[in-house]
Protein backbone atom coordinates (compact mmCIF):
# COMPACT_ATOMS: atom_id res chain seq x y z
CA UNK A 1 0.00 0.00 0.00
CA UNK A 2 3.02 2.30 0.97
CA UNK A 3 3.64 2.84 -2.94
CA UNK A 4 -0.02 3.01 -3.92
CA UNK A 5 0.00 5.90 -1.70
CA UNK A 6 3.51 7.68 -2.63
CA UNK A 7 1.85 7.30 -6.40
CA UNK A 8 -1.33 9.07 -5.33
CA UNK A 9 0.59 11.83 -3.44
CA UNK A 10 2.45 12.78 -6.13
CA UNK A 11 -0.90 14.54 -8.21
CA UNK A 12 -1.87 16.56 -4.92
CA UNK A 13 -1.53 16.00 -1.36
CA UNK A 14 -4.03 14.14 0.25
CA UNK A 15 -5.95 13.11 3.75
CA UNK A 16 -6.10 8.96 4.49
CA UNK A 17 -10.14 8.82 3.68
CA UNK A 18 -9.34 10.65 -0.01
CA UNK A 19 -6.32 7.91 -0.49
CA UNK A 20 -8.22 4.88 0.46
CA UNK A 21 -11.18 6.30 -1.86
CA UNK A 22 -8.78 6.91 -4.86
CA UNK A 23 -7.86 3.17 -4.61
CA UNK A 24 -11.12 1.72 -4.46
CA UNK A 25 -12.44 3.82 -7.44
CA UNK A 26 -9.65 3.43 -9.59
CA UNK A 27 -9.44 -0.79 -8.84
CA UNK A 28 -12.98 -1.27 -7.57
CA UNK A 29 -13.60 -5.29 -6.81
CA UNK A 30 -9.93 -5.92 -7.21
CA UNK A 31 -8.55 -4.69 -3.95
CA UNK A 32 -8.64 -6.63 -0.87
CA UNK A 33 -10.32 -4.80 1.44
CA UNK A 34 -8.60 -1.86 3.49
CA UNK A 35 -9.43 -0.98 6.78
CA UNK A 36 -8.84 2.71 8.09
CA UNK A 37 -6.53 1.51 10.56
CA UNK A 38 -4.23 -0.05 7.83
CA UNK A 39 -4.19 3.00 6.10
CA UNK A 40 -3.55 5.26 9.00
CA UNK A 41 -0.70 2.87 9.87
CA UNK A 42 1.14 3.11 6.41
CA UNK A 43 0.66 6.71 6.48
CA UNK A 44 2.53 7.40 9.86
CA UNK A 45 5.01 4.99 8.43
CA UNK A 46 5.46 6.83 5.33
CA UNK A 47 5.85 10.16 7.83
CA UNK A 48 8.18 8.49 10.44
CA UNK A 49 10.35 7.24 7.43
CA UNK A 50 10.21 10.68 6.09
CA UNK A 51 8.57 9.79 2.97
CA UNK A 52 5.69 12.21 3.45
CA UNK A 53 4.88 15.33 5.64
CA UNK A 54 1.92 15.57 7.29
CA UNK A 55 -0.24 18.93 8.31
CA UNK A 56 -3.37 19.23 10.80
CA UNK A 57 -5.76 20.93 8.83
CA UNK A 58 -9.07 21.84 10.60
CA UNK A 59 -12.01 21.01 8.57
CA UNK A 60 -15.89 21.51 9.96
CA UNK A 61 -15.39 21.18 13.74
CA UNK A 62 -12.28 18.39 13.16
CA UNK A 63 -8.58 18.36 12.14
CA UNK A 64 -7.44 16.49 9.26
CA UNK A 65 -3.88 15.53 8.43
CA UNK A 66 -3.05 16.37 5.04
CA UNK A 67 -0.36 14.34 3.09
CA UNK A 68 2.18 15.57 0.86
CA UNK A 69 5.07 13.65 -0.85
CA UNK A 70 8.44 14.93 0.30
CA UNK A 71 11.65 14.65 -2.60
CA UNK A 72 12.73 11.10 -0.85
CA UNK A 73 8.76 10.14 -1.31
CA UNK A 74 9.34 11.09 -5.06
CA UNK A 75 12.61 9.63 -5.06
CA UNK A 76 11.12 5.89 -3.73
CA UNK A 77 7.96 6.46 -5.77
CA UNK A 78 10.38 6.62 -8.90
CA UNK A 79 12.20 3.99 -7.90
CA UNK A 80 9.37 1.93 -7.11
CA UNK A 81 8.15 2.68 -10.64
CA UNK A 82 11.00 2.17 -12.89
CA UNK A 83 12.16 -1.06 -11.22
CA UNK A 84 11.30 -4.48 -12.40
CA UNK A 85 8.52 -6.08 -11.21
CA UNK A 86 8.88 -9.86 -9.91
CA UNK A 87 6.95 -11.66 -12.94
CA UNK A 88 3.74 -14.08 -11.66
CA UNK A 89 4.56 -16.95 -8.96
CA UNK A 90 3.54 -20.35 -9.67
CA UNK A 91 2.31 -20.64 -6.69
CA UNK A 92 0.74 -23.82 -7.95
CA UNK A 93 -0.99 -25.41 -4.51
CA UNK A 94 -2.76 -27.34 -6.99
CA UNK A 95 0.84 -28.89 -8.85
CA UNK A 96 1.94 -30.34 -4.88
CA UNK A 97 -1.11 -32.33 -4.68
CA UNK A 98 -0.52 -34.05 -8.35
CA UNK A 99 2.88 -34.84 -7.46
CA UNK A 100 2.51 -36.17 -3.78
CA UNK A 101 -0.81 -37.52 -4.28
CA UNK A 102 0.02 -39.34 -7.44
CA UNK A 103 3.47 -40.74 -5.69
CA UNK A 104 1.73 -41.69 -2.08
CA UNK A 105 -1.10 -43.27 -4.51
CA UNK A 106 -4.24 -41.68 -2.79
CA UNK A 107 -5.83 -40.15 -6.16
CA UNK A 108 -5.91 -40.79 -9.58
CA UNK A 109 -3.94 -37.74 -11.19
CA UNK A 110 -5.94 -38.15 -14.32
CA UNK A 111 -8.89 -37.03 -12.30
CA UNK A 112 -7.57 -34.79 -10.07
CA UNK A 113 -5.97 -32.88 -13.80
CA UNK A 114 -9.67 -33.52 -15.03
CA UNK A 115 -11.20 -31.79 -11.75
CA UNK A 116 -8.78 -28.31 -11.81
CA UNK A 117 -9.70 -28.18 -15.65
CA UNK A 118 -12.90 -27.83 -15.26
CA UNK A 119 -12.40 -25.00 -12.73
CA UNK A 120 -9.97 -23.45 -15.01
CA UNK A 121 -12.70 -23.51 -17.86
CA UNK A 122 -15.47 -21.94 -15.85
CA UNK A 123 -12.76 -19.31 -14.55
CA UNK A 124 -12.55 -18.46 -18.48
CA UNK A 125 -16.18 -18.44 -18.73
CA UNK A 126 -16.69 -15.64 -15.34
CA UNK A 127 -13.28 -14.08 -16.55
CA UNK A 128 -15.47 -13.58 -20.04
CA UNK A 129 -18.17 -12.51 -18.45
CA UNK A 130 -16.32 -10.19 -16.48
CA UNK A 131 -14.27 -8.10 -19.37
CA UNK A 132 -17.60 -7.64 -21.26
CA UNK A 133 -18.53 -5.20 -18.29
CA UNK A 134 -16.90 -2.51 -20.17
CA UNK A 135 -15.36 -0.82 -17.44
CA UNK A 136 -11.58 -0.10 -18.76
CA UNK A 137 -9.57 -0.75 -15.81
CA UNK A 138 -11.31 -4.15 -14.84
CA UNK A 139 -11.62 -5.37 -18.11
CA UNK A 140 -7.81 -5.02 -18.84
CA UNK A 141 -7.28 -7.07 -15.53
CA UNK A 142 -9.71 -9.50 -16.67
CA UNK A 143 -8.16 -10.10 -19.81
CA UNK A 144 -4.63 -10.42 -17.89
CA UNK A 145 -6.35 -12.92 -15.99
CA UNK A 146 -7.69 -14.84 -18.90
CA UNK A 147 -4.14 -14.98 -20.37
CA UNK A 148 -3.02 -16.59 -17.00
CA UNK A 149 -5.73 -18.81 -17.32
CA UNK A 150 -5.22 -19.97 -21.06
CA UNK A 151 -1.03 -20.52 -19.87
CA UNK A 152 -2.26 -22.73 -16.41
CA UNK A 153 -4.74 -25.01 -19.07
CA UNK A 154 -1.71 -25.18 -21.28
CA UNK A 155 0.39 -26.33 -18.55
CA UNK A 156 -1.86 -28.75 -17.16
CA UNK A 157 -2.26 -30.44 -21.08
CA UNK A 158 1.36 -30.66 -19.95
CA UNK A 159 1.56 -32.36 -16.46
CA UNK A 160 -1.04 -34.65 -18.22
CA UNK A 161 1.18 -35.58 -20.93
CA UNK A 162 4.47 -35.79 -18.99
CA UNK A 163 3.22 -37.36 -15.75
CA UNK A 164 1.02 -39.81 -16.69
CA UNK A 165 1.20 -40.84 -20.33
CA UNK A 166 4.94 -40.70 -20.12
CA UNK A 167 5.66 -41.95 -17.33
CA UNK A 168 2.73 -43.99 -16.61
CA UNK B 1 -34.35 -30.12 -24.43
CA UNK B 2 -34.87 -32.11 -28.17
CA UNK B 3 -32.08 -34.07 -28.91
CA UNK B 4 -31.03 -32.99 -32.48
CA UNK B 5 -27.34 -34.92 -32.95
CA UNK B 6 -27.61 -38.52 -31.40
CA UNK B 7 -24.12 -40.62 -31.89
CA UNK B 8 -23.78 -44.19 -30.27
CA UNK B 9 -20.56 -46.35 -30.53
CA UNK B 10 -19.23 -44.31 -33.04
CA UNK B 11 -15.63 -45.56 -34.74
CA UNK B 12 -13.42 -45.22 -37.47
CA UNK B 13 -10.69 -47.08 -38.70
CA UNK B 14 -8.50 -45.54 -41.10
CA UNK B 15 -6.91 -48.18 -43.24
CA UNK B 16 -3.42 -48.32 -45.21
CA UNK B 17 -0.03 -50.08 -45.77
CA UNK B 18 -1.27 -53.08 -43.67
CA UNK B 19 -1.71 -50.62 -40.86
CA UNK B 20 -5.30 -50.49 -39.36
CA UNK B 21 -5.08 -46.77 -37.24
CA UNK B 22 -8.38 -46.42 -34.55
CA UNK B 23 -8.86 -42.81 -35.14
CA UNK B 24 -12.44 -43.47 -33.18
CA UNK B 25 -13.05 -46.17 -30.93
CA UNK B 26 -16.33 -45.77 -29.71
CA UNK B 27 -17.85 -42.31 -28.99
CA UNK B 28 -21.72 -41.79 -27.97
CA UNK B 29 -23.04 -38.19 -27.90
CA UNK B 30 -26.29 -36.25 -27.60
CA UNK B 31 -26.65 -32.81 -28.66
CA UNK B 32 -29.65 -30.94 -27.62
CA UNK B 33 -30.95 -28.12 -29.90
CA UNK B 34 -29.60 -24.98 -29.39
CA UNK B 35 -26.74 -26.13 -27.48
CA UNK B 36 -23.58 -25.48 -27.81
CA UNK B 37 -20.60 -28.07 -27.57
CA UNK B 38 -17.09 -27.76 -27.64
CA UNK B 39 -14.60 -31.05 -27.97
CA UNK B 40 -10.87 -30.27 -26.77
CA UNK B 41 -8.18 -32.78 -27.13
CA UNK B 42 -4.35 -33.22 -28.56
CA UNK B 43 -3.62 -33.81 -31.88
CA UNK B 44 -4.49 -37.31 -33.39
CA UNK B 45 -7.16 -37.86 -30.57
CA UNK B 46 -10.01 -37.87 -33.02
CA UNK B 47 -11.52 -34.72 -32.93
CA UNK B 48 -11.80 -33.62 -36.19
CA UNK B 49 -12.52 -37.21 -37.06
CA UNK B 50 -15.59 -37.10 -35.05
CA UNK B 51 -16.65 -33.95 -36.47
CA UNK B 52 -16.02 -35.43 -40.08
CA UNK B 53 -18.92 -38.26 -39.29
CA UNK B 54 -20.99 -35.92 -37.40
CA UNK B 55 -21.38 -34.38 -40.75
CA UNK B 56 -21.00 -36.48 -43.08
CA UNK B 57 -18.10 -36.00 -44.86
CA UNK B 58 -16.61 -39.14 -44.07
CA UNK B 59 -18.33 -42.32 -43.20
CA UNK B 60 -17.94 -44.30 -40.05
CA UNK B 61 -16.86 -48.38 -39.24
CA UNK B 62 -19.54 -48.62 -36.61
CA UNK B 63 -22.03 -46.96 -34.97
CA UNK B 64 -24.82 -45.02 -35.67
CA UNK B 65 -25.90 -41.17 -36.42
CA UNK B 66 -29.45 -39.61 -35.97
CA UNK B 67 -29.80 -35.92 -37.07
CA UNK B 68 -33.04 -34.32 -36.72
CA UNK B 69 -34.61 -37.42 -36.04
CA UNK B 70 -33.32 -39.55 -38.96
CA UNK B 71 -30.58 -42.24 -39.04
CA UNK B 72 -28.20 -41.16 -41.48
CA UNK B 73 -25.07 -43.17 -41.16
CA UNK B 74 -25.39 -45.93 -44.36
CA UNK B 75 -27.22 -42.83 -46.44
CA UNK B 76 -25.41 -42.55 -50.07
CA UNK B 77 -23.06 -39.66 -50.93
CA UNK B 78 -25.83 -38.29 -52.97
CA UNK B 79 -28.15 -38.54 -50.03
CA UNK B 80 -25.69 -36.53 -47.86
CA UNK B 81 -25.08 -34.03 -50.09
CA UNK B 82 -28.69 -33.07 -49.87
CA UNK B 83 -28.72 -34.00 -46.27
CA UNK B 84 -25.68 -31.56 -45.42
CA UNK B 85 -26.80 -28.66 -47.22
CA UNK B 86 -30.20 -28.34 -45.84
CA UNK B 87 -29.08 -29.83 -42.14
CA UNK B 88 -25.41 -28.95 -41.59
CA UNK B 89 -23.03 -25.60 -42.17
CA UNK B 90 -19.33 -25.76 -41.91
CA UNK B 91 -16.60 -23.65 -40.62
CA UNK B 92 -12.93 -25.00 -41.64
CA UNK B 93 -9.64 -23.62 -40.09
CA UNK B 94 -8.71 -22.23 -43.39
CA UNK B 95 -12.35 -20.71 -44.38
CA UNK B 96 -12.28 -23.01 -47.82
CA UNK B 97 -14.20 -19.76 -49.93
CA UNK B 98 -14.59 -20.38 -53.54
CA UNK B 99 -11.40 -18.57 -54.50
CA UNK B 100 -12.93 -17.45 -58.04
CA UNK B 101 -16.17 -16.35 -56.57
CA UNK B 102 -16.83 -13.16 -54.74
CA UNK B 103 -17.82 -12.82 -51.29
CA UNK B 104 -21.69 -12.22 -52.09
CA UNK B 105 -21.59 -15.68 -54.24
CA UNK B 106 -19.70 -17.66 -52.12
CA UNK B 107 -22.32 -16.99 -49.52
CA UNK B 108 -25.54 -17.25 -51.88
CA UNK B 109 -23.99 -21.04 -53.24
CA UNK B 110 -25.07 -22.99 -50.67
CA UNK B 111 -28.80 -21.27 -50.75
CA UNK B 112 -29.08 -21.67 -54.91
CA UNK B 113 -27.87 -25.23 -54.64
CA UNK B 114 -30.44 -26.00 -52.56
CA UNK B 115 -32.60 -24.25 -55.36
CA UNK B 116 -33.46 -21.24 -53.52
CA UNK B 117 -34.35 -18.37 -56.14
CA UNK B 118 -31.65 -15.47 -56.94
CA UNK B 119 -33.97 -12.87 -54.75
CA UNK B 120 -33.88 -15.16 -51.90
CA UNK B 121 -30.28 -15.95 -51.60
CA UNK B 122 -29.55 -12.71 -52.03
CA UNK B 123 -31.72 -11.01 -49.24
CA UNK B 124 -30.33 -13.90 -47.08
CA UNK B 125 -26.45 -13.09 -48.01
CA UNK B 126 -27.41 -9.27 -47.96
CA UNK B 127 -28.58 -9.67 -44.18
CA UNK B 128 -25.68 -12.29 -43.31
CA UNK B 129 -23.09 -10.04 -44.25
CA UNK B 130 -24.17 -6.83 -42.82
CA UNK B 131 -24.97 -8.43 -39.87
CA UNK B 132 -21.23 -9.57 -40.17
CA UNK B 133 -19.69 -6.69 -40.73
CA UNK B 134 -18.57 -7.64 -44.27
CA UNK B 135 -21.11 -6.08 -46.50
CA UNK B 136 -19.00 -3.90 -47.83
CA UNK B 137 -17.08 -6.31 -49.20
CA UNK B 138 -19.67 -7.99 -50.84
CA UNK B 139 -18.18 -8.17 -54.33
CA UNK B 140 -14.47 -8.22 -53.60
CA UNK B 141 -12.51 -12.32 -53.54
CA UNK B 142 -11.93 -13.75 -50.55
CA UNK B 143 -8.16 -13.63 -51.42
CA UNK B 144 -8.60 -10.05 -50.95
CA UNK B 145 -9.96 -10.08 -47.30
CA UNK B 146 -8.02 -10.11 -44.15
CA UNK B 147 -7.81 -13.83 -42.21
CA UNK B 148 -10.99 -12.33 -39.99
CA UNK B 149 -13.29 -11.30 -42.26
CA UNK B 150 -12.93 -14.24 -44.60
CA UNK B 151 -13.50 -16.75 -41.52
CA UNK B 152 -16.74 -13.95 -40.83
CA UNK B 153 -17.50 -15.16 -44.74
CA UNK B 154 -17.18 -18.55 -44.07
CA UNK B 155 -19.35 -18.12 -41.45
CA UNK B 156 -22.19 -16.13 -43.44
CA UNK B 157 -21.93 -19.03 -46.01
CA UNK B 158 -22.45 -21.56 -43.17
CA UNK B 159 -25.79 -20.12 -41.97
CA UNK B 160 -27.50 -19.28 -45.35
CA UNK B 161 -29.72 -22.20 -45.55
CA UNK B 162 -30.65 -21.92 -41.62
CA UNK B 163 -28.75 -25.09 -40.39
CA UNK B 164 -29.59 -27.65 -38.01
CA UNK B 165 -26.62 -27.97 -36.54
CA UNK B 166 -23.16 -25.58 -37.24
CA UNK B 167 -19.92 -27.46 -37.13
CA UNK B 168 -16.71 -25.91 -37.13
CA UNK B 169 -13.13 -27.70 -36.94
CA UNK B 170 -10.79 -24.85 -35.27
CA UNK B 171 -12.42 -21.70 -36.32
CA UNK B 172 -10.32 -19.71 -34.70
CA UNK B 173 -6.85 -22.15 -35.42
CA UNK B 174 -5.69 -19.36 -38.26
CA UNK B 175 -6.60 -16.09 -36.69
CA UNK B 176 -4.70 -13.47 -35.12
CA UNK B 177 -6.27 -12.94 -31.56
CA UNK B 178 -8.10 -9.65 -32.44
CA UNK B 179 -9.81 -11.72 -35.18
CA UNK B 180 -10.30 -15.17 -33.31
CA UNK B 181 -11.64 -13.11 -30.77
CA UNK B 182 -14.42 -11.55 -33.28
CA UNK B 183 -15.03 -15.07 -34.71
CA UNK B 184 -15.96 -16.20 -30.40
CA UNK B 185 -18.03 -12.98 -29.90
CA UNK B 186 -19.83 -14.11 -32.86
CA UNK B 187 -20.43 -17.78 -31.90
CA UNK B 188 -21.76 -16.43 -28.62
CA UNK B 189 -24.38 -14.72 -30.41
CA UNK B 190 -25.33 -17.38 -32.33
CA UNK B 191 -25.69 -19.57 -29.28
CA UNK B 192 -27.68 -16.76 -27.91
CA UNK B 193 -30.07 -16.71 -30.42
CA UNK B 194 -30.63 -20.64 -29.95
CA UNK B 195 -28.22 -21.93 -32.60
CA UNK B 196 -26.50 -25.19 -32.52
CA UNK B 197 -23.26 -25.36 -32.40
CA UNK B 198 -20.49 -28.55 -32.05
CA UNK B 199 -17.45 -26.98 -32.74
CA UNK B 200 -14.00 -29.01 -32.22
CA UNK B 201 -10.75 -26.15 -31.05
CA UNK B 202 -7.83 -25.85 -29.31
CA UNK B 203 -8.95 -22.51 -28.29
CA UNK B 204 -9.66 -22.74 -24.54
CA UNK B 205 -11.40 -19.33 -24.69
CA UNK B 206 -13.67 -20.73 -27.33
CA UNK B 207 -14.35 -23.79 -25.21
CA UNK B 208 -15.26 -21.72 -22.46
CA UNK B 209 -17.90 -20.36 -24.43
CA UNK B 210 -19.41 -23.79 -24.49
CA UNK B 211 -22.45 -25.22 -22.59
CA UNK B 212 -20.12 -28.51 -22.38
CA UNK B 213 -16.57 -29.15 -23.30
CA UNK B 214 -16.09 -32.58 -23.77
CA UNK B 215 -12.12 -34.25 -23.29
CA UNK B 216 -11.08 -36.00 -26.23
CA UNK B 217 -8.26 -38.77 -25.83
CA UNK B 218 -7.09 -41.67 -28.17
CA UNK B 219 -10.53 -41.93 -30.24
CA UNK B 220 -12.72 -41.92 -26.81
CA UNK B 221 -14.81 -39.15 -24.79
CA UNK B 222 -12.91 -39.28 -21.31
CA UNK B 223 -14.48 -36.15 -19.87
CA UNK B 224 -17.04 -33.29 -19.67
CA UNK B 225 -17.20 -30.28 -18.77
CA UNK B 226 -20.33 -28.16 -18.02
CA UNK B 227 -20.30 -24.33 -17.72
CA UNK B 228 -22.63 -22.06 -16.63
CA UNK B 229 -22.98 -18.35 -16.94
CA UNK B 230 -22.95 -17.42 -12.81
CA UNK B 231 -23.10 -14.16 -11.00
CA UNK B 232 -20.47 -14.81 -8.68
CA UNK B 233 -16.95 -15.58 -10.14
CA UNK B 234 -15.51 -18.65 -8.83
CA UNK B 235 -12.63 -18.64 -6.18
CA UNK B 236 -10.24 -18.98 -8.88
CA UNK B 237 -11.16 -15.54 -10.55
CA UNK B 238 -11.46 -13.70 -7.23
CA UNK B 239 -7.97 -14.44 -6.59
CA UNK B 240 -6.54 -13.97 -9.66
CA UNK B 241 -8.22 -9.66 -10.06
CA UNK B 242 -7.39 -9.66 -6.27
CA UNK B 243 -4.52 -6.86 -6.79
CA UNK B 244 -1.64 -6.43 -3.77
CA UNK B 245 -1.15 -3.20 -2.69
Amino acid sequence: MRSAFLALLAARPAHGYELRQALEQRFGSALPPMNAGQVYTTLARLERDGLVTGEDVPEDSRQKRIYALTDAGRAALDEWVTAPTPGPRLRDEFFLKLVLARDAGVADPRRLIERQRHEYLQALRDLAALGSDGNGVGSLLAEGAALHVEADLKWLDLCERRLIEEEG
Amino acid sequence: METVLRAEGLAKTYSGDGIDVLALRGVDLEIGNGEFVAVMGPSGCGKSTLLHLLGGLDRPTAGSIELAGRRVESLSEAEWAVLRRRELGFVFQFFNLVGTLTVAENVELPARLVGDSPADARRRREELLERLGVSARADTLPSHLSGGQQQRVAIARALVNRPTVLLADEPTGNLDSASAAEVLGLLRELKAEGQTLVLVTHDARVAAAADRVLAMRDGLVVDETRLEDRREPSAVVSQLLRLEV
